[in-house]
């Protein structure tokens, strides 16, 4: 009985350790602790590990005790700068992507930031699925180098290549097509506003209209490509507000 | 009106008064004397017309001496002032009587003797001459001194009238007026001074307050937008629910655009330094017109680009791309359904003209912060202020023109290169 009780704890052990092997660990640094608090809801879904720091002095301490796969780091904290911790970041755990997160939309601060090697950079107030796709973007680039097949039943994405395929057959997509697509598969089973898709795919400046009908053009033409070689149809319109990639 | 003017009216009109009050003061003094002086003349003549008579030797000596014998004698002396006409046409010359009755020799004599007072009315006319000549003369001198005192003792107010009208709260210049020798200049210009002073550190104050304001908000704004987020993600929402949260979401994404326009401004206003690299405005244009592209395609526009030349200019590139897309995205917004956009460049001009409707307001007002020519929820009304602010920064010139049911915005590049 004490043996199969043991046996349990060390398998329970051993699969932690698994996880924690092959689980991706986040260090989020960000002093606002509700807009940190949002952030780990959202992403938390995705098998991450996500450590949180609320000072300077606490992600110093972090980043010196544990190794990161990716960092988000928000330049102004109470007690020193981010763009130190990016600096040190780079010098001790350079396999650590490194997302900076800051309310100074300073057009300098974002060239001083990807100087140091930040790998991109966004800035508040921004979509918590905007947030999402950059670290998943980011993550692919550098953990696989870019070639992992992103699989969705049915459907395989080639994020190097750009390329769509549905059951093993391609699907022509326009860049646009292809940019909305990625974007509800980084942040599938959540629902996506028309603007966070119109700020994802088309910029940041095109978010000053109202009218964003197009959107529904373009998801409805990928819908029916995607339906065409066979794929089940994903996406699904929520009331007005958006849409949702569900697999359910 | 002038001040110097102002005064000098005040000047002429009392001394008008007073040029009149002397004039007939002086006439009537001078007629007195001249009055009294001819009846004592005319006493002593009658005297000697009265001695002639006793010698028996008198004669008439029209019309200055007429004796003519009377009846009865009179005592009184009468002094009458007369006209005498010399033939019928004339009016007749005033003469100034004394009428005198004398008994010589037991017979009574009338004596009536007359001074001519043509002199009298020359001497007036020569009064009214001198007077009204000397106040001409007067005038003239008031005139030229006023040139003279507006030139020079009015300079230094002139100088600090010009020093205000060029004075900015925006510049970091400060106030510097000359000192004036005159004592209410002086005061003026110290007074100046200390307005300026204070205006300028309550427009700082003001300003900062402005800025911070819009720092703080971005962080309750950054919460905000990821509660909401999330809150979208529950899956137990009803319609009801959704709709007041996309109500929620589009008005809250506007605040955060507001915002985010706003730090622009003031960053803009700062005049901080960007970096600036050599920009292809063709090149650029291309870029803004691919990011709308879709917009362009939902409102059926028709867009239609002839670049004669390229332009290049020495500028911040995020700048320009936001100076462009701002213009052309109004563009797009303010125009109709199967509408037209041309985008020209020619020389170092850039218009980009687009169908609309017909403002309403005057063209300058669309750089006004917050001005809106529609109650259209879609603008905020800040994309022209900040277009205009990045124009002052490059020097380029930007001008709002409606013709021909084309509403066109024009960019004259003087700094080419």
């Amino acid at each position: 009985m004490l043996l199969l009780y043991y046996s349990i704890v060390a398998l329970q052990f051993f699969f932690r350790i698994i996880y924690l092997l092959y689980s991706v660990k986040i260090l989020l640094i960000e002093d606002e602790k509700d807009l940190a608090k949002s952030i780990v809801e959202f992403i938390g879904k995705e098998n991450y590990l996500i450590d949180i720091a609320h000072r300077y002095s606490d992600a110093d301490e972090k980043i010196s005790l544990n190794d990161y796969d990716c960092a988000l780091v928000d330049l102004m904290l109470p007690d020193g700068s981010g763009l130190d911790l990016v600096k040190k970041l780079k010098k001790i755990q350079p396999k650590c992507v490194i997302i900076i997160i800051t309310a100074k939309n300073t057009i300098d601060d974002k060239l001083t930031g990807l100087d140091l090697g930040a790998d991109d950079y966004l800035t508040k107030p921004f979509h918590l699925a905007e947030l999402n796709a950059r670290i998943k973007s980011v993550l692919r680039r550098r953990l696989f180098d870019g070639s992992s097949k992103i699989i969705i039943n049915e459907i395989v994405i080639d994020a190097e290549k750009r390329e769509v395929k549905v059951n093993s057959k391609i699907v022509e997509l326009t860049r646009r097509e292809y940019d909305i697509l990625l974007f509800f598969i980084s942040n599938k089973e959540r629902v996506l506003t028309k603007e966070s898709i119109v700020e994802h795919v088309w910029g940041d400046d095109a978010n000053a209209f109202d009218n964003f009908d197009f959107v529904y053009t373009h998801i409805k033409n990928l819908r029916k490509k995607l339906i065409a070689q066979g794929a089940s149809d994903y996406i699904k319109s929520v009331y007005g507000i958006g849409y949702k990639l569900s697999l359910k | 009106m002038k001040l110097i003017n102002k005064i000098s009216y005040y000047f002429l009109f009392s001394s008008v008064l007073i040029f009149i009050i002397v004039s007939a003061g002086l006439y009537f003094v001078i007629e007195n004397t001249i009055t009294s002086e001819t009846d004592e003349q005319l006493l002593n003549i009658s005297q000697k017309a009265v001695q002639e008579l006793k010698s028996g030797s008198a004669d008439s000596f029209s019309p200055f001496v007429d004796i003519i014998p009377v009846n009865q004698a009179n005592d009184k002396n009468e002094f009458k002032d007369v006209l005498i006409k010399s033939n019928e046409e004339d009016d007749g010359e005033p003469f100034r009587q004394l009428t005198t009755f004398v008994n010589v020799n037991g017979k009574n004599y009338k004596i009536i003797v007359r001074i001519s007072l043509i002199e009298k009315e020359d001497m007036l006319y020569s009064i009214v001459l001198v007077v009204s000549s000397t106040f001409l003369l007067f005038i003239l001198i008031l005139y030229f001194t006023n040139k003279i005192i507006s030139k020079k003792i009015l300079k230094d107010f002139y100088d600090t009238l010009n020093k205000i009208e060029n004075f900015s709260l925006k510049n970091d210049v400060q106030l510097q007026l000359t000192n004036s020798k005159i004592e209410e200049f002086e005061q003026l210009n110290k007074s100046l001074l200390f307005l300026a002073a204070k205006a300028k550190s309550e427009y700082c104050s003001l300003k900062e307050f402005s800025e911070e304001t819009n720092h703080e908000i971005q962080t309750p704004i950054s919460v905000i937008k990821s509660k909401l987020e999330l809150l979208l993600q529950s899956n137990d929402l009803s319609e009801d629910n959704l709709s007041l949260l996309d109500t929620s979401l589009k008005n809250f994404s506007k605040l955060e655009r507001i915002n985010k326009s706003l730090l622009l401004l003031n960053k803009l206003e700062h005049k901080d330094l960007f970096e600036t690299t050599i920009i292809n405005l063709a090149e650029e244009l291309d870029n803004v017109t691919a990011t709308y592209n879709d917009f362009i395609v939902s409102k059926k526009i028709a867009l239609s680009r002839s670049l004669k030349n390229d332009i290049e200019i020495k500028a911040n590139r995020q700048l320009i791309n936001i100076l462009l897309s701002n213009i052309f995205s109004n563009a797009i917004k303010h125009n109709v359904n199967s509408g037209k956009i041309n985008i020209e460049l020619k020389n170092n001009e850039l218009i980009i003209s687009n169908t609309g409707q017909v403002p309403k307001g005057n063209t300058e007002k669309f750089f006004e912060r917050f001005y809106k020519e529609s109650t259209s929820t879609e603008s905020v009304g800040l994309g022209l202020t900040i277009a205009k602010k990045i124009c002052d920064l490059y020097r380029i010139d930007i001008r709002n023109n409606f013709s021909d049911n084309l509403h066109s915005v024009i960019l004259t590049f003087n700094s080419i290169g």
